[in-house]
């Protein structure tokens, strides 16, 4: 327990030291104040660029906001997030230093677990400074309104990027080079999302996480109705961790 | 143009996030002159050109480990 701590802090200090975790938090931040403000300035640039021309855009509310924040966080930022994740272990088993690692008491599972813990912990920590953001933002620039089961939809979106994290380990431990494990990664994770839109599992499919945070917030859909995803989606994660586990360990470094 | 001079407090912090990064790959990629895949003016152009990406990119598969 003690070397996996140990290694999971090791693991943090390389976040920081290789620009990865920088890279994380930087984006989030980005998007994080972006989306509202890209929602209530849309119809004020649309005017600049149609001068003369009278356009009809409705008056942008909060639900604009979130919309553009839920969007952005679901396609822009879990590509930067596979693209930077699928990387962990591949850079450590192609470089030899994971052997180093694994002769220094450390289990194979042990290394896999705190590699995913470090890089959850740079991704909530990230997640969590860019919706603050997006929510204070949201708060000055759209006083009026109040968005139903907010924190319950950020949660679905926290859990939909850790899911996430866990197709990037487990394609960065199957294979050895770095674009094959993210072009693995994006594969794995269209997959899901492929699946999850057959109509019989839809109700029950992990992929809701990322896309009813919407219905959330605008009250439409009831949050009973994602007990299910929400549970799939973590047991998913833990089926995902537990096969890159399972794979390392019989891998041959 | 009233209303986005208005928002401009907000841009700021957003821009000094966006230029920080560009300089700090900028920087990153000077002070080496080492870099993989591509070259290093290529590598420059690509931080300077593309927002965001450009920097995200170098960092993930242009920077050569220490």
């Amino acid at each position: 327990m003690n070397s996996f701590l140990v290694f999971t802090a090791k693991e943090l200090r390389e976040q920081l030291k290789t620009f990865k975790g920088v890279v994380v938090l930087v984006v989030l931040l980005i998007f994080g104040m972006t989306s509202p403000l890209l929602a209530k300035l849309t119809p004020e640039i649309l005017k600049l660029a149609g001068a003369g021309v009278k356009i009809q855009i409705p008056t942008p509310t909060y639900i604009d906001a979130y919309a553009q924040f839920f969007k952005n966080i679901g396609q822009m930022v879990m590509i930067v997030v596979i693209l930077v994740f699928s990387g962990g272990v591949v850079s450590e088993t192609s470089k030899g230093t994971a052997q180093m690692m694994l002769t220094k008491r450390l289990s194979r599972s042990s290394f896999i677990l705190s590699k995913f813990l470090s890089d959850a912990c740079v991704w909530t920590i990230s997640y969590a400074a860019s919706a603050g953001l997006c929510i204070c933002y949201t708060v000055y620039l759209f006083p009026t309104g109040n968005p139903a089961h907010l924190f319950l939809s950020l949660f679905c979106m926290w859990l939909f990027g850790i899911m996430t994290i866990a197709v990037s380990l487990l394609t960065s431990t199957v294979f050895n080079n770095y674009a094959l494990s993210a072009v693995g990664a994006f594969c794995l994770w269209g997959l899901i999302s492929l699946i999850s839109s057959i109509p019989k599992i839809t109700d029950y499919a992990p992929s809701a996480l990322g896309g009813d945070n919407m219905g959330l917030i605008s009250g439409s859909i009831a949050p009973a109705a994602l007990r299910v995803p929400i549970l799939t989606g973590v047991l998913i994660s833990a089926l995902l961790l537990l096969a890159a586990c399972l794979l390392f360990r019989r891998r041959e470094l | 143009m009233d209303a986005l001079r208005q928002y401009f407090p907000f841009l700021i912090p957003v821009a000094v996030l966006e230029v920080g990064l560009m300089v700090g790959a900028l920087v990153h990629l000077l002070r080496r002159m080492k870099t993989r895949n591509l070259n290093v003016g290529a590598w420059a152009v690509i931080i300077v050109v593309f927002e965001i990406i450009g920097p995200v990119l170098y960092f993930l598969i242009g920077r050569e480990e220490d």
